[in-house]
């Protein structure tokens, strides 16, 4: 397929905001609900996610398309890909330790956490099942975690109003907080309309 | 030296081992049976779209450079009833699987979506009847049917994949 | 412990969705149908299943150094056959589970059970720990995913049910809905076991997002080990491994 700018920035915008991979497909829930207390740490761990994701992306999609595809090893594709998740994780992790402490020291904690962050496996597989080209697959991941990072920031905000509110005693804690992402959910229904009327015509 | 280092890394590769053997062996199972499944499945749609159908027989489209890449399949009916085409687009996100069974006047039968990824809401116009129903008896010129609006990108790739249908359908059959 | 306790304290003591809060993602987003819950339960209690049988088998056998990347491909093995086996014999649950299907190897319950429980106990506990959490597990998809339909389609496993189906609250079976019927669910809880159940973190431990959410300097887990292992001990010569493997 050729490269055709629209359809990346189409794949982008719709990654980030309709599709928002938290809040509509609910991939990469638990750091949301559990990371998002403080703006440094939400940061952090947005920025770790994208990172990792574009990585993942750029290492998974070739191996799926020359390796896996022409053996006949697709069945395989789970097992491959968390264990390459999980390699390149400790991979960036050793290697920022070694040449860039300053980095390491503000994101290094999250690292480990997102093996375990389906939104990252999950974007790889959907990558293949969405039949992208490799640039298509990236423009994806930059999309995915550019969205995360923008979830995570924008539920910090209400977070820290949160804890000036009064709820009722049952709905102290977590209700509360599922309530409020309820309601950023909803907000996020307004992008549908924002590209369609963008990029539609 | 053999704790430290050999044994873990034998064991992991132990386990790596028997584990593939036996997702090879599964799948060597349940393979046959999903792709009878899928095809009797898509055997069922196509003979939604064409009753009359007495049969399906795919037909080899690798070597023809005229049929755009979106057309994946095309099928052809053995009492002559028809044609039927499956292509493949990218919409508003992910793949949209458009089926299109067209008579040998080049008119299309019936228009029909297998499976799409679009977005709850704007998406699902792709499997209403209002949407399709106008596809029916139109020819390539595909007059008066348009985009629909507040699901631009989702209906035009649709459009667009028809219209890849009738180049495949050009390419073969006139 | 008993047997029984084992086997029933999944299910609500320490159900892993409504006291522990572990894998919201598949709860929130396979809940749109009650079908689609029970298949999502069956098929992580295979995988829970299985890969606590196995691990708690081979825990003698698994090195301490490389057990995260064993679970890992135990797990994803388990979850690889799970889905071969809904592919060819329920193709319409195959279908909405979609992407689910193949992320419950990080569903966080699963590596909790086998870090915490099957890692350290015999096998057969390990299986009814595995039938209990799996249990629990199935039952709040299905109480979420039971409430979401019939107040979102107004129906329930696919039966129309007559007034609610015309006029049904489509909100709930969009992305909103799942938040606010799990939030629901949850603050019912609460009430009625009056904070109680939200209070026990013992699971908490076995979540690697615990370390960052706070909640786990508060509760050690079982084993008295702070979950700092999880990375902390991964060492060069593992990802080398790992490596290998691919």
């Amino acid at each position: 397929m050729e490269f055709d700018i629209k359809q990346i920035i189409i794949i982008i915008m719709s990654a980030a905001f309709v599709n928002n991979y938290v809040l509509r497909q609910f991939l990469g829930v638990c750091p949301f609900l559990g990371v998002s207390k403080d703006i440094k740490s939400s940061v952090g761990m947005g920025f770790s996610v994208t990172f990792v994701m574009i990585m993942a992306s750029a290492v998974t999609w070739p191996i799926q398309r020359y390796l896996l595809d022409p053996s006949g090893l697709e069945f395989m594709q789970t097992v491959v890909f968390i264990l390459i998740i999980a390699t390149l994780v400790q991979l960036v992790e050793i290697t920022l330790k070694k040449f860039a402490p300053p980095i390491h020291a503000s994101l290094g904690i999250f690292l480990p956490l997102i093996v375990t962050n389906c939104a990252v496996l999950g974007l790889t597989i959907s990558n293949i099942n969405n039949e992208y080209s490799f640039i298509m697959a990236i423009a994806a991941a930059l999309g995915a975690g550019l969205g995360f990072l923008l979830a995570m920031l924008l539920f910090t905000g209400i977070r820290q109003e949160l804890a000036n509110a009064n709820p009722p005693d049952s709905f102290k804690g977590m209700p509360i907080t599922l309530i409020s992402a309820a309601i950023l959910s909803i907000a996020f229904f307004a992008f549908e309309g924002v590209i369609e009327n963008i990029f539609g015509k | 030296m053999f704790r430290e280092y050999i044994k873990p890394l034998l064991v992991v590769t132990i386990i790596c081992v028997v584990a593939s053997a036996a997702l090879a062996a599964v799948n060597g199972m349940t393979e046959p049976i999903i792709r009878e499944a899928a095809e009797a499945r898509a055997n069922e749609m196509m003979k939604e779209l064409i009753p009359e159908a007495a049969g399906f027989e795919r037909i080899d489209i690798s070597a023809n450079d005229k049929v755009p890449d979106t057309v994946t399949q095309i099928f052809e009916t053995s009492n002559n009833a028809g044609y039927v085409f499956i292509a493949e687009v990218s919409g508003f996100s992910g793949i949209i699987n458009v089926i299109c069974a067209i008579d040998s006047d080049g008119k299309i039968i019936k228009a029909s979506t297998l499976s799409h990824t679009e977005t709850q809401g704007i998406g699902t116009i792709l499997d209403q009847e209002s949407f399709l129903t106008p596809f029916t008896g139109s020819d390539y010129r595909l007059d008066g049917i348009d985009t629909v609006t507040g699901a631009t990108i989702s209906t035009s790739a649709y459009i667009g994949a028809i219209g890849d249908i009738f180049t495949a359908f050009d390419a073969i059959y006139n | 412990m008993s047997k029984r306790s084992i086997l029933t304290k999944g299910i609500i003591k320490e159900n892993p969705v409504l006291v522990l809060m572990l894998g919201l993602c598949p709860v929130l987003a396979v809940t749109t149908q009650a079908e689609n819950a029970i298949g999502m339960g069956v098929a992580t209690t295979f995988v829970l299943l299985g890969s606590n049988a196995a691990v708690s088998m081979l825990r003698n056998i698994i090195p301490n150094k490389t057990r995260i990347p064993c679970y890992i491909v135990l797990i994803s093995s388990f979850t690889t056959l799970a889905k071969m086996i809904v592919e060819a014999y329920a193709y319409p649950i195959y279908q909405s589970l979609g992407i689910f299907l193949p992320l419950i190897t990080v569903n966080c319950i699963i590596f909790a059970r086998a870090e915490i429980f099957a890692a350290k106990n015999k096998v057969t506990d390990s299986v009814l720990d595995a039938l209990g959490a799996g249990a629990g597990f199935t039952l709040a998809l299905f109480a979420i995913a039971s409430v979401r339909e019939i107040l979102g389609s107004g129906t329930w496993f696919g039966i129309e049910i007559p007034w609610l189906r015309g006029n049904n609250i489509s909100i709930f079976t969009m992305a909103p809905g799942a938040f606010i019927v799990l939030a629901a669910i949850l603050a019912a809880v609460n009430k009625i076991s009056k904070g109680a159940l939200a209070q026990s973190d013992a699971l908490c431990a076995g979540c690697p997002n615990a370390g960052i959410c706070g909640k786990l300097k508060a509760a050690p887990d079982e084993s008295g080990k702070p979950d700092k292992s999880y990375d902390s001990d991964r060492s060069d010569e593992q990802i080398q491994q790992s490596e290998e493997q691919r």
